[in-house]
Formats: structure tokens, C-alpha cells, sequence
């Protein structure tokens, strides 16, 4: 693969300026490229992609995702039709068993693409939970393409105007799964209010916490259903997560884009309240004729960028009120000279064939603990997921080693303490996370062959605008969504510094790779300098 | 007087409905919405041949219809608002009140494009345009008649 070329020397003057080069900011430019204008992004690490990094970590050979490990957007988001993500050398495997959860008594529940072998999965632990989840998935499947266009792809919506549109089109009627009372129910309410087994539960439970929902906020119901409709579509980015990213810089440099890395942004440069270029570095500035976009957190956006612009002021006033997650993610990346072979095999042998692996959460109550637990700030006892993506991507280790991803939620911090408590504890924590997967799968015992840990210090040592190690960067709670994301005055993308827009996964809909603040982004902007949106009906 | 279907003579009869609803204009947003309605040719309906397209433009200006009717092509990206697509022979089944549009939506028969959060504002008003379709239009099949299977 061509490493992108950098250009030493940017010119002086772009009609768009993108702030960050993480998948929002390179959508975003690959978009206004494509329409013609000239874009310049710069970013402040040493490549493109943001969270879509990977690296060696451990031993030469094996790649492992820093951040993104999981696509769940693909073939589902805009830029893959508009930008050409896989026509740019990208290339994705869904796997056969999506995900698996074992539970504590050595039995297995998989969810594969195929709906019928995930219910009968379900059904070895409740007949009537296979039942209600074919009725359920068939449902979501049906709408996941409006609500993905309703929730994802276009700016958001209010969850007043939400719920009044459910009940005026008389969805309640209609849907054994849509409610307007989801928007005060957790997911755990809504699990138990439709499904009976403590197993079943337990896994839907842990597909909305892999996506970031977690179990005990109130309000994330009414989001569930969107989840489940993309629950088989799980899928392995081969090669490793940074593809994408080059696929995106591939799009935007073929259209005439620039992509300049070390080069960090110290200040967004402004003119009667309007933005008009940026300063890097070295001190040497950059004009922006049209518009200048943030793809970083509204923190360093307007408290440092803007420190000193008076436009900026109510927003900088108003900083400390943007949430972040008070959980975070505890990474254990590792060399295997392996795949893991699980216990739970011997009750049903496709859980040695899954993707992405729940490892101990039997019930919702083992998940709720652990909420309870890091919302206070304690380590719980790890119950990491786990993937090994060597079972589906053939580039990612050296032929016959694998690569081992292991999470666990934690707090952004041990004990409540500052970041660094965690270079005290990172150390015996993985150990146990490690211990923990070799619980279900003994045979990991002898297969470590070199381990990297990634605390949520860590996280935002690397990427500093996923703030307190805030991977979605923002909070995923009702009053942190939509039209509130990341703050009222703020969702819609502009801010009120005149041509400065937020484009960011702190703005709506949230992280993970969605590409969808980066498109929703370009709706306003359109608008805005009169764009022709040639995307928009394709 | 009943209408072929899409003819521009039941076309007239739906702006025609609109227009007497005297409460629209109070409650629709200000300005111009441009609906655009993408109709393909399934084999199923005897109307829009498969294989083509018809293509219908509704415009609503401050709750008034000022046009709806049928174009020989696509509008341009800058030339509409919202786009309802799918199959000819659901919107003749919508049409005939033998299937539900919301169903219809729900299910993915009919996409929807646009401005979802605008559209969401304005739930009840798009109701209320959707039902002047559904119900109240009198519509001729003379190529048969949703499900087919026999013309009036």
C-alpha cells in the first residue's frame, strides 16, 4: 500500500480548512473536494485516520486495531456509495457467526447472519425469546433504512418532535417494539419487558454496550431497535481498521484535496467573528476563503483555538457542560500462536468460529454491577468481549499466529483518581482481563506470545479529542443526543463564529464509524456557500 | 367525477383536496416544500410499464398547492425537498386504500428522502396530505385495478 504522500509546504490559502484528519474530518473534505472546491486538512499525528489506527503493537507482523475494531456501518453509511470506500482497496469480511456470547455455565448463545441458525441459538435457552427476537429482528430489518436515515444521516431530529411524529403516524399500533415511552425506558427495561431468558438478555444486552449504549441509562431504548437491525452486520475491515482511512484520503487527494499530518492547528483565525484561516505550529498560517471545519472536541475547538474570539464566548462559557462517558475502555491487544478454543465448544462448536465474544456476562444484573461499578468509579472483575480477527483477515498476523483484541469497560479512571492512577494498574489488570479469556478457553494458557495494553489514559494521550478517554466522544444518554449533542447551540453544526462548523463525532449522531458527522456536516454546509448536492438523491 | 389514475385530471382532483382543506395554510410551515414522487415500473403495475419511471412533482407553498403533476424526468438535486420512492404498484395499492403508507414506509416499500427532522416537525400535516391520497380521491382503473387481476 502507497503511504499517503504529505506535501511539506501547504499552499497559503484553501477554500475549506478540515481541522483533524479522523474519518469525519476526511469525509467531509473527500465530499467538498469532490465538489470542487479546494480543501486542505491537517491533522496533528503523524498519519490519517484517527481512530482508524493500526499498528503493530506487540510483534512485527501483527496488526492490531488501536480504537475501531468493528464496522457495523458498511454498505449502510452514505460515503459508501458516494465516495467509493471499496472501489479504494478496502475490503470487508461479514462473518458467518457474528458474535457469541459464553456464559458461566459453559454454554454458548451465537447470532450469525443467518436469522434462522441465531434463532435457534436463542431457542436452546427460551422458545419464546426465538420467537419474539425473529419478530423483532424482521421488524428492525424492515425500517433500519428510515430510521437510519432519520437518526444517522441527516441533522438531528428533537426527541419532542420524535415521539410526537411515533404517535401522530400511529406507530404504536403498528409495532410490537416501537414505543413513545422508549424514550424514558432503559435497554434493560426494555429487555425484560419482551424477552425471559437471563442468557438472551444478557447477550442483547452486551451487542448495546459494544455499541456504546449502556445498559442502565435511561432513555437508549429508543434507540435499541436501530441496533438490532444492523446486529449481523458486524464486519473485519481486512488488513486492519487504517484502510479505511487511506481509502478516504485515496478518495480526497484524487479529487485534488491535501492532507498535511504534523501539522497541528494552534488557533482558528478570525475576522469580525467570522472565520478566515487557521494557524499552525510553526506559526505559519493558512487562509481559509470559505469555511473552516472542526472534526475535534468543542473543548479544544472553542477553549483553546478560539480562546480569545469573542463570538466564541457562549460557548466557551458553556464547555463545562458538555458530557463525556464516565466509562471508558480497557484494551489488552495480543500476539496468539493460536486461536482460542472455548469450553463452551462442547454445547455448541460454532462459539470457536465467532467474531466478537461476550466472556462472562450470564444475566442483566452482571452487567448492571459492572455499570454500577465503573459509574462509581471501581475496576470491576473483568468480563471482557474478545475478537480475533485472524479468524477472517488473512494479512493481519503471520500465517498460523493470530491477533487477540480483548475490552473491558472501566472507569475513566481507578478509584476515581487522576489518569495516571492507571500506570499503577494496568499491569495486573490485563493480566486478569487475560486470565479471564483463558478461563473460557484454556488453551490460551501457553498462546500469549506478547501482550500491549491501551488504558483510557492512553487513549487520549494518542487521540486528544476523545477527552478522558471518551471513544464516543461525547456520552451516549438521551440528554447528549440528537439536537442536545454536544450542546443545543452547537448540534446543528454551525457555531456562532460565522463559516466555522462542527463536523466531529462529538456532534450527532455519536462515535464509532459512522461517518455520519462528517456527512450531516455537508447538509449544512451545502446549504450554506450553495453547493450543488449531487450526493444527496444518489 | 372519477379519474384515471396519475391522469392529470385526478392529479387535479388531489391539488383540488388540498386546497379545500382552508386549515393548511395556517398550520403548514412558510415557504415552498417540493415533493418529488419516483413511481418504477415492477411488472406488477399496468400503469407504469417495467422497466420505466414515472416521475410525479408535488410543490406545497405555504400549505397551498401550486403544482402536482407528472414530469418527463427526474428533477435536479436543487429541485426538490423530499423524494417518496418505490415500487408503481404500492402507490397504486396506497392509492386504492388497499395498503396503509405509513406500513408502506415502514417496511422500506416506499423510501423516503429528505429532510427527515423537518418532515418529523410537520408529522401531522404530512398525515393529513398522505390521507387525501388514500381515501378520499375517486380513481377509474381502467387497466385494472389494485390487486389486479380485472378492470372495473
Amino acid at each position: 500500500m502507497t503511504e499517503p504522500a504529505t506535501e511539506p509546504h501547504p499552499p497559503s490559502s484553501f477554500d475549506a480548512v478540515i481541522i483533524g484528519a479522523g474519518h469525519n474530518g476526511l469525509t467531509l473534505a473527500a465530499y467538498l473536494a469532490r465538489s470542487g472546491l479546494s480543501v486542505g486538512v491537517f491533522e496533528r499525528r503523524g498519519e490519517e485516520g484517527g481512530g482508524l489506527c493500526t499498528e503493530e503493537l506487540t510483534l512485527p507482523g501483527f496488526l492490531h486495531n488501536v480504537h475501531a475494531n468493528y464496522h457495523t456501518f458498511v454498505g449502510l453509511a452514505p460515503a459508501f456509495r458516494h465516495l467509493g470506500i471499496l472501489e479504494q482497496g478496502v475490503e470487508y469480511v461479514r462473518p458467518e457467526v457474528q458474535m457469541a456470547s459464553v456464559f458461566d455455565d459453559d454454554r454458548a448463545l451465537c447470532v450469525h447472519t443467518d436469522i434462522e441458525r441465531t434463532c435457534a441459538s436463542i431457542a436452546r435457552f427460551s422458545e419464546r425469546d426465538a420467537e419474539t427476537f425473529a419478530r423483532f429482528k424482521k421488524e428492525a430489518r424492515q425500517y433500519v433504512d428510515l430510521m437510519l436515515e432519520t437518526f444517522m444521516y441527516g441533522p438531528p431530529v428533537g426527541i419532542n418532535d420524535l415521539t410526537k411524529a411515533l404517535v401522530t403516524f400511529g406507530l404504536e399500533g403498528r409495532s410490537e417494539f416501537l414505543e413513545a415511552k422508549l424514550r424514558g425506558s432503559t435497554i434493560e427495561q426494555f429487555l425484560e419487558r419482551h424477552f425471559e431468558s437471563d442468557q438472551v438478555k444478557a447477550h442483547l444486552a452486551f451487542h448495546g454496550a459494544l455499541c456504546g449504549y449502556s445498559t442502565d441509562q435511561k432513555g437508549l431504548a429508543v434507540g435499541y431497535p436501530l441496533l438490532v437491525g444492523k446486529i449481523d452486520n458486524w464486519q473485519v475491515c481486512l488488513g486492519g481498521s487504517h484502510r479505511v482511512a487511506h481509502a478516504l484520503w485515496r478518495d480526497l487527494v484524487g479529487h485534488g484535496g491535501l492532507v498535511f499530518v504534523q501539522s497541528e492547528v494552534t488557533r482558528i483565525l478570525t475576522d469580525g467573528g467570522r472565520a478566515v484561516g487557521v494557524e499552525l505550529g510553526d506559526g505559519s498560517t493558512v487562509e481559509a476563503r470559505r469555511l473552516v471545519a472542526s472534526s475535534i472536541d468543542p473543548e479544544h475547538t472553542f477553549g483553546h483555538l478560539l480562546a480569545a474570539e469573542p463570538a466564541a464566548e457562549p460557548i466557551r462559557a458553556r464547555l463545562g457542560e458538555v458530557r463525556h462517558a464516565p466509562w471508558s475502555l480497557f484494551s489488552v491487544h495480543l500476539a496468539l500462536a493460536e486461536a482460542p478454543r472455548y469450553e463452551a465448544a462442547s454445547f455448541d462448536p460454532d462459539v470457536d468460529r465467532a467474531w466478537v465474544m461476550n466472556l462472562g456476562y450470564s444475566s442483566l444484573g452482571d452487567l448492571l454491577a459492572d455499570w454500577a461499578a465503573v459509574r462509581e468509579g471501581r475496576l470491576p472483575d473483568p468480563r471482557p468481549n474478545a475478537a480475533v480477527n485472524s479468524l477472517f483477515d488473512p494479512f493481519d498476523a503471520p500465517p498460523g499466529r493470530f491477533t487477540g483484541l480483548l475490552r473491558q469497560i472501566v472507569p475513566v479512571a481507578p478509584g476515581g483518581g487522576p489518569a495516571e492512577s492507571w500506570e499503577a494498574a494496568k499491569e495486573d489488570y490485563a493480566r486478569r482481563c487475560v486470565e479471564a479469556w483463558q478461563a473460557a478457553a484454556p488453551n490460551l494458557g501457553d498462546a500469549v506470545l506478547a501482550s500491549a495494553i491501551d488504558t483510557p489514559a492512553d487513549i487520549s494521550r494518542k487521540l486528544v479529542n476523545m477527552v478522558n478517554g471518551d471513544w464516543m466522544m461525547g456520552e451516549i444518554s438521551l440528554d447528549n443526543l440528537l439536537d442536545r449533542r454536544p450542546l443545543p447551540e452547537l448540534s446543528g453544526y454551525r457555531t456562532p463564529v460565522e463559516r466555522l462548523y462542527m463536523c466531529g463525532s462529538s456532534q450527532h449522531p455519536h462515535g464509532f464509524i459512522t461517518f455520519a458527522p462528517g456527512y450531516n456536516a455537508l447538509q449544512v454546509i451545502a446549504a450554506d456557500i450553495d453547493l450543488e448536492p449531487w450526493w444527496k438523491w444518489e | 367525477m372519477a379519474h384515471e389514475v396519475f391522469s392529470p385530471q385526478w392529479l387535479g382532483q388531489w391539488a383540488a383536496l388540498i386546497n379545500s382543506d382552508e386549515t393548511l395554510p395556517g398550520r403548514a410551515p412558510a415557504g415552498v416544500w417540493r415533493i418529488y414522487l419516483r413511481a418504477e415500473g415492477d411488472g406488477v403495475s399496468p400503469y407504469v410499464p417495467a422497466g420505466e419511471t414515472m416521475h410525479l412533482m408535488l410543490h406545497l407553498e405555504d400549505g397551498r398547492c401550486t403544482r402536482l403533476e407528472r414530469t418527463d424526468s427526474a428533477p435536479g438535486p436543487r429541485e426538490l425537498d423530499f423524494r417518496f420512492s418505490g415500487p408503481a404498484g404500492v402507490f397504486e395499492e396506497v392509492a386504492a386504500g388497499l395498503r396503509d403508507p405509513v406500513d408502506a414506509g415502514l417496511a422500506g416499500e416506499i423510501k423516503i428522502a429528505g429532510d427527515m427532522a423537518f418532515l418529523l416537525r410537520n408529522a401531522e400535516l404530512v398525515k393529513e396530505i398522505v390521507d387525501l391520497y388514500v381515501g378520499r380521491l375517486e380513481t377509474e382503473w381502467p387497466r385494472g385495478r389494485p390487486p389486479y387481476g380485472g378492470g372495473e
